[in-house]
């Protein structure tokens, strides 16, 4: 402290100035980016070492699920040489049970119930409709939903104001027949303050979530559970599944912060399942 | 458990993964669709010469079926035919690998001579956010090129041949003209490249009947994830303090210290000019 004094005074209001400003300057650009402003946070990959057991189909950075497909394994030589596979084999569907169909005029076999469409252009199915605002009355919550993609990390990307609510558009929506609807917020920013999605952590089991969509139907879910998930170990292959029962995965922020990185350190996960 | 699933993996008992693997990644079968793409030209198709698909309808696509690996004897016949006996397209064999996924098309030649033609399905993942766009030429028609928002993004591409695109997931306004040309023979049409789907277009039909369509084929579940969401960057729920992690912190506090000596300085210092 005394050599500090020693300073000329014009060189100490500069230096003081100086890491003020700076100081500042990386605190707003902290709160204010979407995906920048915890740039250590998407860089958690689910990799083998860190997933818990029953994830094992996470492994390695491109999760979707598809152990072996394409690999050596895979193109192995089919399970005989040809032609032995018609001996004794039905070809199509063969466990499938036929339906009592109109009799066919000879004793031909029945033909097996092969799915088929119009592979027109036309004939495919549209967008789900986008989830536009979520409602927890017993929390006090009731934000508006952006459909989001992907940050520039590979994140998900969030809406800088933690009372906007993010849903990621490639997944699910509320009407898809299977798979999680994923919606997500920031838990706080130093430019907007603490958001609504705080009080998720706190969210008894049995809650009632209000997902309304685009079409103006509502969606009710009820809170299955809430979990806290150190970051490198949340399976996101699970969070964003397509699969599955259809279920309302809500995404935010808590646990310990690092104060230096400024990124919390755990993932608050809560899972509701759909209501009647 | 991770041991576990790895001997199941070796066992190939792939059971314990199927809550999260789609229905497509068993690797045990292949999986076979059907494309009726011979214009004006209702077929009965016979696989190891069982009826399989009765009264199938340009246009149509069937499918997908899983079936062991092995070699298949497909035979298409006149709707009208009591048997495979005297196929108007094939017999031909199909070669079906575990793990891997087929469409079997019937359609014309460049001549306009029915065919068939055994395409292999990239069903690898692709990126968060991206699609994959496989572009088949099974018209009776010379070279194409196909042009996106005008601009030819695929090249002299000819009968039976396909070319692959990964592109960011969205709307494509595709058209397809005779290779070195832009004056579309089929289009301009909105083809939607879905996120994680492997979406198939073929050119179909005959230029000289002038009945070029485009038939559409989609996989998916081809997608990855996110691998994280950054929800929170100011730790104002945090539940720890910025003391609680020193290590981190300590940088932080020492520059605290400095800033607050400063400030009592540059305070010194103007109290001491005013009492000039």
């Amino acid at each position: 402290m005394v050599s500090l004094f020693g300073w000329p005074p014009v060189t100490r209001a500069a230096a003081g100035s100086l890491l003020v400003g700076a100081l500042t300057v990386g605190l707003l650009s902290g709160c204010a980016g979407t995906g920048g402003t915890d740039p250590a946070a998407g860089r958690f990959t689910v990799r083998g070492d860190s997933v818990a057991g029953g994830f094992g189909g996470a492994e390695g950075p491109a999760t979707g699920g598809f152990p072996g497909l394409g690999g050596p394994a895979a193109a192995g030589l089919p399970g005989g040489p040809p032609g032995t596979a018609r001996t004794g084999q039905e070809p199509a569907v063969p466990a499938r049970v036929p339906s009592p169909a109109p009799t066919p005029p000879s004793s031909a076999p029945p033909v097996p119930e092969v799915p088929r469409r119009s592979a027109d252009l036309a004939a495919l199915a549209g967008p789900v409709s986008a989830p536009v605002r979520v409602r927890v009355a017993a929390l006090g919550i009731d934000m508006p939903i952006e459909p989001v993609g992907l940050a520039d990390n590979a994140a998900m990307a969030l809406p800088a104001n933690p009372a906007v609510a993010a849903w990621y558009r490639y997944g699910a929506g509320p009407d898809s027949p299977a798979g999680a609807t994923v919606v997500a917020a920031h838990v706080d920013s130093l430019a907007y303050d603490i958001g609504p999605f705080a009080r998720l952590a706190d969210a008894p089991a049995g809650t009632e979530i209000v997902l309304e969509t685009a079409d103006g139907s509502a969606h009710r879910y009820a809170v299955a559970s809430v979990d806290s998930v150190e970051k490198p170990a949340v399976p996101w292959a699970s969070v964003f599944d397509r699969a599955g029962q259809p279920r309302l995965t809500l995404v935010t922020c808590g646990g310990e912060f690092d104060y230096d990185a400024r990124r919390y350190l755990s993932n608050v996960i809560v899972t509701a399942v759909p209501v009647p | 458990m991770r041991k576990t699933i790895t001997v199941g993996i070796a066992a190939g008992a792939l059971v314990a993964l199927a809550g999260i693997a789609p229905a497509n990644a068993a690797t045990d079968v292949a999986q076979l669709s059907v494309l009726h793409g011979v214009p004006g030209l209702t077929v009965d198709v016979y696989v190891n010469g069982d009826l399989t698909l009765d009264d199938f309808e340009p246009g149509d696509i069937a499918g997908p079926l899983e079936l062991p690996a092995g070699t298949y004897t497909v035979a298409i016949t006149a709707s009208d035919a009591a048997d495979a006996s005297s196929p108007a397209i094939g017999p031909v064999d199909l070669p079906l690998e575990a793990g891997q996924n087929y469409t079997a098309a019937a359609h014309l030649d460049e001549a306009g001579a029915p065919t068939a033609t055994l395409f292999t399905n990239d069903i690898s993942t692709v990126g968060a956010g991206e699609g994959r766009l496989t572009v088949r030429h099974v018209a009776a028609a010379p070279a194409v090129d196909v042009l996106a928002g005008g601009t030819a993004v695929i090249t002299n591409l000819s009968n039976p041949d396909e070319s692959l695109l990964t592109l960011p997931a969205g709307v494509v306004s595709a058209s397809v003209a005779a290779t070195g040309t832009t004056d579309p023979v089929i289009g301009p049409a909105d083809v939607d490249v879905v996120e994680g789907t492997n979406t198939i277009v073929y050119a179909w039909g005959s230029l000289t009947d002038s009945n070029l369509a485009l038939a559409v084929q989609t996989i998916d579940g081809l997608h990855s994830n996110p691998d994280g969401v950054p929800a929170g960057s100011a730790g104002l729920v945090a539940t720890n303090q910025p003391g609680d992690s020193s290590g981190l912190w300590f940088g932080g506090a020492a520059l605290a210290l400095v800033l607050a000596i400063s400030a009592a300085a540059v305070y010194g210092t103007r109290r001491a000019e005013a009492r000039h």
